[in-house]
């Protein structure tokens, strides 16, 4: 029975001990998978956004202002960038402004925004979501049988479809053709709650009672709503998706739409087609690019990735803590069983190596256990650091998964390295004699 | 096989006094030896300890020269007086560990522990239990099994009766003299007891700074 066979021995016939040593470094290692999955999910957000976000200029009125604090309001409940809504009131943008801003050089796409409140005239709604009725009151006030139009030149660079958090299940999408049209993208469940289909007419009135009939193109489906370009869509089954010209007449207003988002081929062009837009537009509106926001927002992930790589290392320390505490109280126990094995000509290097595959053992089947159960745990442990899931959806990379394994092996390492010396260092004649 | 102690001179600790000075030994192959009153000889012979100065040689060569490590792994068997086994292995177990730690021919061969366990009356619903669930006499016996088993071919025993009642230790020594006769190991007990060290063919008791070395029975007679 060698070394390695003594070691399986030892933790099969000291099972409770055992039992203990994998308890402490399992809940070490998914405190440490936690401070990855931060990590992780803060670098993919940040990933994710930087190109909209980096390139992109928005258009609005001067009313209406971009605030950090509303930004970063809106990617911490959402893990998206989300801009805050503009009430129909101050949707004060000219159409013919936001196109023409549209063909200066370095623009390679533009989204125009247009919003309303309609109600239900000729069909039943389903209920407010709870959660997010709540949202939905903290912004716009929205009765019973409010809709939200929301148009915009097409949902195919709509972030909730790109990211297939929304999709098509029937009929097609709002595309730049539908405009001056009336057809509309309606969610599933409204479909279902008064068994509308593709063709279908429904029937709203606007604010000013004038009853408008809509065509039924498309039926998606939400997955989750993430936020969106211009403001986070709250629940889907009351959002209905048209041309930003339709959202603009409902309004009351043909010639006017709320916003208008340019992204810019080259970023370091951004100050020359500001310097040229400034010039064009009147002094209600306003040019906002992104770039101080964007850096408030990077402040805001390298303050949380700090605290997640101080989580990290505050497990690893912890962790090697206890489990030293444990095997040192453990070795004093097997000091004799040292001592036998010294006195038996064992050599030292192979009695550590038995110390080190026991513990070695213990994180492989720690290891295991965090890999089946780590990601639950850590996401009720990740949400009270950022108060949001959707950060712990990102599934961990292969370098974290590799960073887990390195941190679990230098833990383990460290505690069994300093209670073998403790064990090794004691002068083994007088215990055993 | 002979194992000597040469010009071996200890001095008692933190003092200039010595305990016993230039004391030369010989340990024969064979012979069952009991030391009375010198319990710290037994370190320098396990070679645990060094001395003040002179000795400890096997076959003529000086145990610090053969390695002490190699030493207690290839030429003698330890036992403590609280059997030293490991606890949460069962006898066969142990035996087969100590194989495997000697690099003994019968390193492996579970057989061969359980034949020894079996030729010394171990009993089979031990052989089954860890040694911690085992009787201290049961222990001491599987642990003298254990220096059977293993190719060295000298027994160092310190104090193997202490903890023991007197029909055990009794039981104990009559195994010790038949290792010593029988399976032809060199065996060195110490003890506390004049009356139990009388059972062994040599005496040697320390007493007035100096080894007295007493002969009770001729070789080969396991009493």
């Amino acid at each position: 029975m060698d070394y390695i066979k003594r070691a399986f021995l030892y933790l099969r016939r000291r099972i409770g001990k055992s039992l203990l040593l994998i308890l402490v470094t399992t809940t070490s290692l998914i405190v440490i998978l936690t401070g990855l999955s931060i990590q992780n999910a803060l670098l993919k957000s940040s990933e994710n956004n930087k190109k909209p976000l980096g390139n992109t200029v928005i258009l609005s009125s001067r009313h209406h202002q971009l605030t950090q604090k509303a930004l970063l309001s809106g990617f911490a409940s959402t893990g998206f960038w989300s801009y805050p809504a503009a009430d129909s009131g101050q949707a004060a943008v000219s159409r013919k402004i936001a196109k023409r801003l549209a063909q200066l050089n370095n623009v390679v796409s533009y989204q125009i925004h247009s919003q309303t409140q309609v109600r239900a005239a000729s069909f039943r709604l389903p209920p407010l979501k709870a959660n997010s009725k709540q949202s939905v009151e903290a912004t716009i006030p929205l009765s019973s049988n409010q809709i939200t139009i929301f148009g915009l030149s097409t949902n195919l660079d709509d972030p909730n479809f790109q990211a297939r958090k929304y999709a098509i299940i029937k009929g097609r999408g709002i595309y730049n053709s539908d405009l001056g049209s009336h057809n509309v993208v309606i969610e599933k469940s409204l479909a279902l709650a008064d068994n509308i289909d593709i063709g279908h007419i429904i029937r709203v009135r606007n604010s000013q009672s004038r009853v408008s009939s809509l065509k039924v193109v498309g039926i998606y489906t939400a997955k989750g709503a993430n936020g969106h370009l211009f403001r986070a869509l709250e629940d889907p089954s009351r959002t209905i998706f048209a041309s930003y010209s339709l959202a603009s007449n409902l309004a009351g207003n043909a010639g006017v739409v709320t916003q208008a988002a340019y992204t810019l081929a080259n970023r370091k062009q951004e100050r020359a087609f500001m310097e040229r837009a400034n010039q064009l537009i009147p002094a209600s509106l306003q040019l906002t690019s992104n770039d101080q926001l964007y850096l408030a927002v990077t402040t805001w992930i390298q303050d949380l990735s700090r605290t997640a790589l101080r989580l990290i290392w505050s497990a690893v320390i912890a962790g090697s803590l206890i489990l030293f505490i444990i095997l040192a109280i453990v070795a004093r126990k097997r000091q004799k069983e040292v001592c036998l094995l010294m006195a038996l000509g064992e050599k030292k290097g192979k009695i550590a190596g038995q110390f080190f595959i026991e513990t070695g053992l213990v994180l492989l089947i720690s290891l295991i256990l965090t890999g089946a159960f780590g990601s639950f745990f850590s996401g009720l442990i990740g949400t009270q650091v950022i108060a949001h899931p959707a950060f712990f959806s990102t599934p961990l990379d292969i370098n974290s998964l590799i960073i887990l394994v390195v941190l679990g092996i230098i833990m383990v390492s460290v505690a069994t390295g300093l209670s073998l010396f403790i064990v090794l260092r004691s002068k083994f004649d007088r215990i055993a004699f | 096989m002979t194992l000597t102690v040469q010009k071996l001179t200890q001095y008692a600790d933190h003092s200039k006094k010595y305990l016993y000075k230039n004391v030369s030994l010989k340990f024969d192959n064979a012979r069952f030896y009991a030391i009375t009153g010198q319990r710290e000889l037994m370190l320098f012979l396990a070679g645990l300890k060094s001395p003040t100065s002179g000795t400890v040689n096997f076959n003529g060569k000086n145990i610090q020269k053969i390695g002490l490590n190699k030493y207690r792994n290839e030429k003698i068997s330890l036992l403590f007086s609280d059997g030293n086994l490991i606890d949460y292995m069962t006898p066969v177990e142990n035996i087969m560990s100590a194989l495997s730690i000697t690099n003994s021919k019968h390193a492996g061969s579970k057989r061969y522990a359980m034949d020894l366990l079996s030729q010394v009356g171990v009993e089979n619903s031990f052989l089954k239990r860890v040694v911690a669930d085992l009787s201290l006499e049961q222990r001491q016996l599987i642990a003298l099994v254990r220096a059977l088993a293993v190719d060295a071919p000298i027994i160092l025993a310190d104090n193997p009766t202490e903890k023991l009642d007197t029909a055990a230790a009794q039981r104990l020594l009559t195994a010790f003299a038949a290792a010593a006769h029988e399976w032809k190991k060199t065996v060195i007990i110490s003890t506390d007891s004049e009356e139990l060290a009388s059972r062994a063919d040599v005496r040697i008791k320390f007493q007035d700074h100096h080894f007295v070395t007493e002969k009770l029975s001729s070789p080969q007679s396991t009493k």
